[in-house]
């Protein structure tokens, strides 16, 4: 029997995971997303190295999925819930709040649809004044977070709008979405990474149902309106 | 054959322009012939028709003038009865020569040539049939090569020229696609791929069907006529047409492979321009319809920022249905390493003494402090007693008259203010009294700036 655990989790004796394993599970269960990047290259390589093996260990022992997404250059490594851990683990997880979801994919469309950017290094405060001067949807931007129309908002609204982003693109990096790079002139600037897709495969559900959603959203409130008006009758 | 070459010349240097036709001449011939086939006109027809299809042609090439200019129509059809048109035989009207339709013949199939394997299985079915019984000498040969080879040839041709062109057609609507974007855009680039999965079809049938080519080109290297100089002449052209033929074929296939791709990167880049288009308008749904609350104000490091948090809708009777919501989570399981510090029991470390000093006067303030508070409840406490043996015996309390005599004898307005407090803790919620209160000030002339509201107290009556 122990022989036969030796060789399950013989990645554990190789003599990379003394440098390596550590850092790895901590980044997973820290929720973090790992791809072949030159930060976090070590990871991804000890990862590819022994994947069979470590998806056997989380699943066994943590009962998680270790999951694999993307192509090519583009994968990358987290580990998931599914609808029976879910249950069972439900104090281990973390809810990605309405703020940073908005963030995220307003993040996507700037980026990947409008291709706002050219490089792939957007700099923090060239992406601030995107988001604040974009018309299609600075409305609700100050709407939300600023709870006033652009005009009228203060300087304290103006650092909360600062402030949403800044922590959104902080928990971006931690979830490993993101990578800041300081180094580029004396600019903070950031990079897009694969592992953003997830957002896609998270809302993949309500993205591709979108139409519908619109409408059955608009009969819900024609029928509310419609009770009230019959309240008010 | 010299002299007969320089005959032939001289003919078609004089009667060039009348055997091939100008564009407004062939076209005119053409739309008699159309109509002829389509029952419309009789192979007979008369001068007026002829008239009828110059106005025609010329309105269509843009050439048509008001005026019916008769000599002009004259001479147009002076000039195609050189080779194209003669006096009907009945002494009527006209009718069209054989060069005339054979002409009509070839440029209908020239302009739209049809893909028809079964016609190629049939020709070369035929082909080779034919050519097994005409290998025994020379002349058979020849004769195969010059009636039937040679006449089937343009058909064979045909077949590969008309999905040339419907892969040139194929390749220009894509392109049209690509640059006018139209609104039917997946509708059209259905067709695009419908259309060539056909082309494809028929490129592989026309294959199978020209794989007789093989049959042909074995019997004729099994044949005894290889001696004959003509023969080999004759059978290099038979092996070079298949071989062009062939590598046509094989260039339509490539054609196909190489538009394959990029209708399936039309399909994708459709798809993303849906994927996109969802996912704005996600962002947008999500943005009108979510909606914020202002927790409080928070002070950071050279800034000042307002604590929002953003509620999402809820979900929708679908997604109730799928089990989906706005909300998301993702695994999180971070432990951090709690250091505890070793804690010596046995060897405690010494205690240390520290000087004490202390400020007299202060303390000496604190107690007199102190004593005049615990004085002050005394006398509240005594007020009390008193007032409450007043409401036992039964008697009506009037405080405001209590409040200005506690005020006369204390000379302390916290001690006063302090009492009336308590009687209201005591007696307002208090079922065994009544405490009434009128909002009119009680005054005194000694206390000119204190006022109190006139506050009747009295024991209820137990019946």
């Amino acid at each position: 029997m122990e022989n036969a655990n030796t060789t399950k989790y013989s990645f554990l004796e190789s003599p990379d995971s003394v440098d390596t394993f550590s850092d790895m599970d901590n980044a997973l269960k820290n929720g973090q997303h790992i791809q072949n990047y030159p930060h976090e290259a070590d990871l991804f390589h000890f990862l590819e190295k022994f994947e069979e093996e470590i998806r056997y260990y989380y699943k066994n022992l943590f009962k998680v999925n270790l999951m694999c997404k993307g192509t090519d250059y583009d994968r990358y490594y987290y580990l998931d819930m599914d609808e029976e851990s879910r249950g069972i683990l439900k104090s281990k997880s973390k809810k990605l709040t309405p703020e940073y979801t908005l963030m995220g994919i307003l993040l996507l469309k700037i980026h990947r649809i409008d291709k706002y950017f050219g490089s792939s290094e957007i700099p923090v405060v060239e992406f601030i004044k995107a988001i604040k001067q974009n018309d299609e949807f600075k409305d609700d931007v100050y709407r939300l977070f600023a709870r006033r129309k652009e005009k009228e908002s203060t300087e304290i609204d103006e650092n909360t709008i600062d402030e949403w982003i800044k922590n959104s693109l902080r928990e971006f990096e931690r979830l490993g979405w993101i990578h800041f790079d300081r180094t580029v002139g004396n600019k903070e600037t950031f990079e897009i990474l694969p592992s953003i897709d997830r957002l896609f495969t998270m809302y993949s559900y309500e993205i591709h149902n979108i139409d519908r959603l619109v409408e059955e959203a608009n009969n819900d409130f024609a029928d509310e309106d419609f009770e009230e008006n019959e309240e008010e009758n | 054959m010299i002299v007969q070459d320089k005959r032939l010349n001289k003919i078609l240097c004089d009667q060039y322009h009348s055997i091939i036709p100008t564009q407004e001449d062939g076209l005119i011939v053409f739309n008699i012939f159309n109509k002829i086939q389509k029952g419309i006109l009789d192979a007979a027809f008369s001068e007026r028709a002829i008239i009828n299809a110059i106005q025609t042609v010329q309105l269509e090439l843009g050439t048509a003038s008001n005026r019916e200019l008769t000599q002009k129509n004259d001479e147009t059809i002076h000039r195609l009865l050189k080779h194209f048109m003669e006096r009907s035989n009945e002494g009527r009207g006209y009718q069209l020569t054989t060069y005339g339709e054979v002409f009509c013949r070839m440029l209908q199939d020239e302009a739209i040539a049809h893909i028809n394997p079964t016609d190629l299985e049939r020709i070369f079915s035929d082909l080779v049939l034919l050519l097994k019984s005409k290998l025994d000498n020379l002349s058979d040969f020849n004769h195969w090569y010059e009636f039937q080879f040679t006449k089937n040839k343009g058909e064979i041709s045909g077949q590969v020229r008309a999905l040339k062109f419907q892969i040139d057609e194929t390749i220009e609507t894509l392109n049209d696609i690509v640059k006018s974007d139209p609104d039917n855009f997946k509708m059209m680039l259905q067709e695009c791929d419908n259309l060539l999965s056909y082309i494809r079809e028929q490129a592989v049938r026309l294959g199978t069907a020209f794989a007789s080519k093989d049959d042909i080109k074995q019997m004729l290297d099994e044949c005894n006529l290889s001696d004959e100089p003509e023969f080999r002449n004759r059978k290099k052209l038979v092996r070079d047409f298949f071989k062009d033929v062939e590598g046509k074929l094989i260039g339509i296939s490539h054609s196909i492979d190489r538009i394959r791709p990029r209708i399936n990167k039309l399909y994708s880049d459709f798809d993303k321009r849906e994927f996109d288009r969802k996912l704005e308008t996600f962002l947008m749904f999500l943005f009108k319809n979510s909606t914020s609350k202002f927790i409080k104000t928070k002070r950071l490091t050279n800034r000042t920022v307002n604590e929002i948090k953003v509620t999402f809708p809820k979900p929708l009777p679908s997604m109730k249905k799928a089990k989906v919501k706005f909300d998301k989570s993702v695994y999180y399981n971070y432990s951090k390493f709690t250091q505890v510090e070793y804690l010596n029991l046995l060897d405690p470390p010494p205690m240390e003494i520290y000087d004490m000093t202390f400020d007299a006067a202060d303390l000496e303030r604190q107690k007199n402090n102190k004593l005049l508070q615990l004085s002050r409840e005394r006398r509240i406490e005594h007020w009390f007693g008193e007032i409450n043996t007043q409401l036992k015996e039964g008697k009506e309390v009037e405080f405001g008259d209590y409040f200005y005599k506690i005020l006369d004898q204390e000379k302390d307005l916290e001690i006063a203010i302090k009492e009336a407090t308590l009687m209201l803790r005591e007696y307002a919620f208090n079922p065994k009294y009544t405490l009434n209160i009128d909002e009119k000030f009680i005054v005194h002339k000694k206390h000119p700036h204190t006022a109190i509201w006139k506050m009747q107290i009295q024991q209820n009556i137990v019946s």
